[in-house]
């Protein structure tokens, strides 16, 4: 096993997730695929030459699954322009500025995403209706995670049956992706690739704060466990992202730790905050208490003088 | 103590982290035969860090057994000859300086020296067990090189009766010369066993093998199974089929349930853990009266079709052992492209060209030189799962690069046994077994420097302290002599 077998079986454990949402939003994202990875690519080489490193740093493949993270968080109809300005600043900003792969503070795909939520929310915010909703009323609206939001004085019954692009468990679309890469995340897990206890500390939280809030679906409920696990990037963040080694503590407990924090802030900007999902921003805060957890965390030798 | 388990077979526990490593022990069930004498021996002065003393001189026609050098562990002829002189010779370890060795011309005769007969009778006591074993210059043979001596003595002050614990568990994938000395010789090593146990009190011994080494465990049983004596009672134990059990700490928590406290020896918690050969080179040394002079070493690797074992000599130069084994190897390695490992491939270190085989050489692991261009850490924490000692290698790695040694020090690098399974994981390719390697060299050079001024300023303490007690004598003496010349203590004015 090695880095770059590692990085690729980490693309190939998205390729599920990525082919259902290509079902579900359109051909878009393989323009935005490959306007990533050319980014990627140019960027990684570009910041290599800078720096004064070998160029055989870009064999490892960690800059394409940055930019293949960017590319499937970022809504299908978004222009190129603002996929090169995610990518690039998940790489030259978010990684090599701390000094390249292994040494970054911050998970550089959320860098990249996070860049990109606070500079254009209009076209972040614009995800067309997936495929299999029932007579759409525009071509792009608002995901099935806001309009829960803002749902005004509906019950989750209500929403459910009177509102378009809720699905069975999530919403129409997304819950199917959530599946695909949760499969991809079990194989990853199965191949001991990643650690079980990031995601399961992240879903755990979610769950059990969803479980609480949920209340049986009335107008001031916050969403059933279900709901939560299977809407937004929930699955794709709990498998993919939370568990980049170099981001996440290093200490066992410290990983279930970093999973549950995720978690919670997850829960709490959906319910509380003002964006309607907060993957990124969980992320990066959870990433900055890394050290933190390590340090209160990290198993010492035993008796060690 | 629970029922006797003389020539039982059971199966042990376990020990933390470790990995499982395919086996291809490619040289098991080959003939083991002697290596042919070389022209010329080079005996390097020096055991461990220790350095010898030479007793003979240039010209001096010496016999096979005839004692040469002492020190921590004497050095006999390996075989007779003269000697024509001494010359710089690199180092076993790579870091160590080249160190002075004698050269012995082989006169091709190998004929022991008169000294050497049997004593007679077996040793009644330590005392006596520890003359016989210090006369034969035995050292640790499996690969550590601890003077035996030392060793039997730390246990014996420290526990009453100790385990005593035979570890035939290879060190490393694809060495079988424990295994095939066993194979060999299982009578002879069950006998020093006896002859060791009957000397030092020891009641009870286990004999660990790898569970897939079935020529030793077949030869073994069938010795045992000959025994007339009831005591020691010895039973053999299978190790756990994982790397690395054959390491003494991790074999003996395997074995006993006990894990060692950090840096602590297994001697001081009442285990002596001896290699085979060692318990072998013992029966020989008490019987024969022969000293150490051979050892068997497992040749192997890649770059080797036909791995064999062989009784080798010690300073026996390796060029000659392999050019004898298979010519072509030895222009490989002249010729750089080939790297000959001391040891295995996991913990080995390539040897110069013109190195030896040492008392602590079980094998030589030829292949072609790797190079991996190591990527940066990504933090996986593969290394943590499976450090059997339970450190942190990614984060000793952090530390030690960036020289922060308090730190790593608190993080246990020192204790680190240097057993490279955080290599074989590793998929970044770091080096990891190198770097603590280093840092436990800085480390101790530093110990050493420190010691070294605790020392200077302490003798430069006492000299003030004798200064002083001096002056304050002589005014005491000065103002004695005033007080007879003058009567009375009154300032002395000048005439």
């Amino acid at each position: 096993l090695s880095t770059d077998r590692i990085m690729r079986a980490v693309m190939l454990a998205l390729l599920p997730g990525a082919l259902v949402q290509i079902h579900f939003f359109g051909p878009g994202y393989l323009i935005n695929l490959s306007v990533a990875f050319a980014t990627a690519l140019s960027v990684e080489a570009l910041v290599l030459r800078l720096r004064a490193q070998p160029l055989s740093a870009l064999r490892d493949g960690s800059a394409l699954v940055t930019a293949m993270l960017i590319t499937l968080a970022l809504p299908p109809s978004v222009e190129p322009a603002i996929v090169i300005i995610a990518v690039f600043g998940g790489l030259a900003i978010g990684k090599h500025v701390y000094g390249g792969l292994g040494a970054n503070l911050f998970n550089p795909a959320m860098v990249g995403y996070a860049l990109v939520l606070v500079s254009f929310p209009r076209e972040m915010a614009a995800w067309p209706a997936p495929v299999g909703t029932p007579a759409p009323d525009a071509v792009t609206g608002a995901t099935p995670l806001e309009r829960f939001k803002h749902r005004g004085g509906l019950t989750v019954e209500d929403i459910w049956h009177g509102a378009e692009g809720f699905g069975h468990i999530g919403g129409i679309g997304w819950e199917w992706i959530n599946l695909a890469f949760l499969a991809g995340g079990v194989w990853l897990i199965a191949r001991n690739i990643i650690d079980w206890r990031v995601p399961a500390g992240m879903l755990g939280s979610i769950g059990a704060l969803a479980a609480v809030a949920y209340d049986g679906g009335s107008s001031a409920s916050l969403g059933s466990p279900l709901f939560h696990w299977f809407s937004g990037g929930t699955l794709l963040a709990a498998f993919f992202i939370a568990t980049d080694p170099v981001t996440a503590p290093t200490s066992r407990h410290g990983r279930i730790v970093f999973g549950i924090l995720i978690g919670m802030l997850v829960f709490a900007i959906r319910s509380f905050g003002s964006y309607p999902d907060g993957i990124a921003f969980s992320v990066l805060l959870s990433n900055a208490a890394a050290p933190m957890l390590d340090h209160l965390l990290l198993r010492r030798a035993p008796d060690a003088t | 103590m629970a029922a006797t388990m003389n020539g039982h077979v059971t199966t042990a526990c376990d020990f933390d982290g470790g990995l499982v490593l395919e086996q291809a022990r490619r040289s098991r069930g080959t003939e083991l035969a002697s290596a042919p004498l070389p022209p010329l021996l080079r005996l390097p002065l020096c055991h461990g860090p220790s350095p010898l003393r030479t007793i003979v001189g240039t010209g001096e026609r010496v016999q096979k057994g005839q004692l040469i050098a002492c020190g921590t562990v004497d050095l006999h002829a390996p075989t007779s000859g003269e000697i024509t002189g001494i010359a710089l010779q690199p180092a076993t370890h790579p870091a160590a300086p080249a160190v002075p060795a004698l050269l012995l011309a082989a006169d091709g005769l190998d004929v022991w020296h008169p000294h050497v007969v049997p004593v007679g009778g077996m040793p009644q006591n330590l005392e006596d067990l520890a003359r016989r074993i210090h006369h034969a210059g035995i050292a640790g043979l499996g690969g550590a090189g601890y003077p035996l001596l030392a060793k039997l003595e730390r246990a014996c002050e420290a526990a009453q009766r100790p385990l005593l614990i035979v570890n035939a568990v290879e060190s490393e994938p694809g060495m079988t010369s424990d295994e095939a000395l066993l194979h060999a010789h299982a009578g002879e090593v069950v006998t020093g066993i006896e002859t060791l146990c009957g000397a030092a009190g020891i009641r009870r011994c286990l004999i660990a093998l790898d569970p897939d080494n079935v020529p030793a465990r077949s030869a073994l049983e069938a010795a045992l199974g000959a025994r007339a004596a009831s005591s020691p009672d010895i039973a053999i134990v299978l190790a756990p089929p994982r790397f690395p059990a054959g390491s003494e700490r991790q074999l003996i928590q395997a074995l006993t349930g006990t894990r060692l406290a950090p840096g602590q020896r297994p001697t001081a918690a009442g285990y002596l853990v001896l290699n085979p050969a060692t318990v072998h080179g013992l029966h020989r040394a008490v019987s024969l009266g022969q000293p150490l002079i051979e050892r068997i070493v497992t040749i192997t690797g890649p770059a080797i079709p036909n791995p064999v074992h062989r009784w080798v000599r010690i300073g026996h130069p390796i060029t000659d052992l392999l050019d004898a084994h298979l010519p072509q190897v030895a222009a490989q390695l002249a010729g750089g492209e080939l790297e000959v490992l001391h040891g295995g491939p996991v913990t080995g270190w390539p040897l110069a060209a013109a190195a030896v085989v040492g008392k602590q050489t079980y094998g030589l692991y030829a292949r072609r030189p790797r190079w991996t261009v190591p990527r940066p850490c990504i933090n996986c924490s593969r290394c943590v799962d499976v450090c059997p000692e339970r450190l942190l290698p990614q984060v000793l790695l952090r530390l030690a690069d960036s020289g922060q040694w308090p730190a790593a020090q608190r993080h246990g690098i020192e204790h680190c046994i240097e057993c490279g399974a955080c290599d074989l994981v590793c998929p970044s390719e770091l080096p990891l077994l190198r770097h603590f390697r280093h840092s436990k060299s800085v480390l101790a050079r530093r110990r050493e420097a420190d010691a070294r001024a605790q020392a200077a300023k302490q003798r430069f303490e006492q000299h003030q302290q004798r200064a002083s007690a001096q002056q304050k004598l002589d005014r005491e003496r000065r103002d004695a002599r005033l007080h007879r010349l003058k009567g009375a203590p009154t300032r002395w004015l000048p005439p």
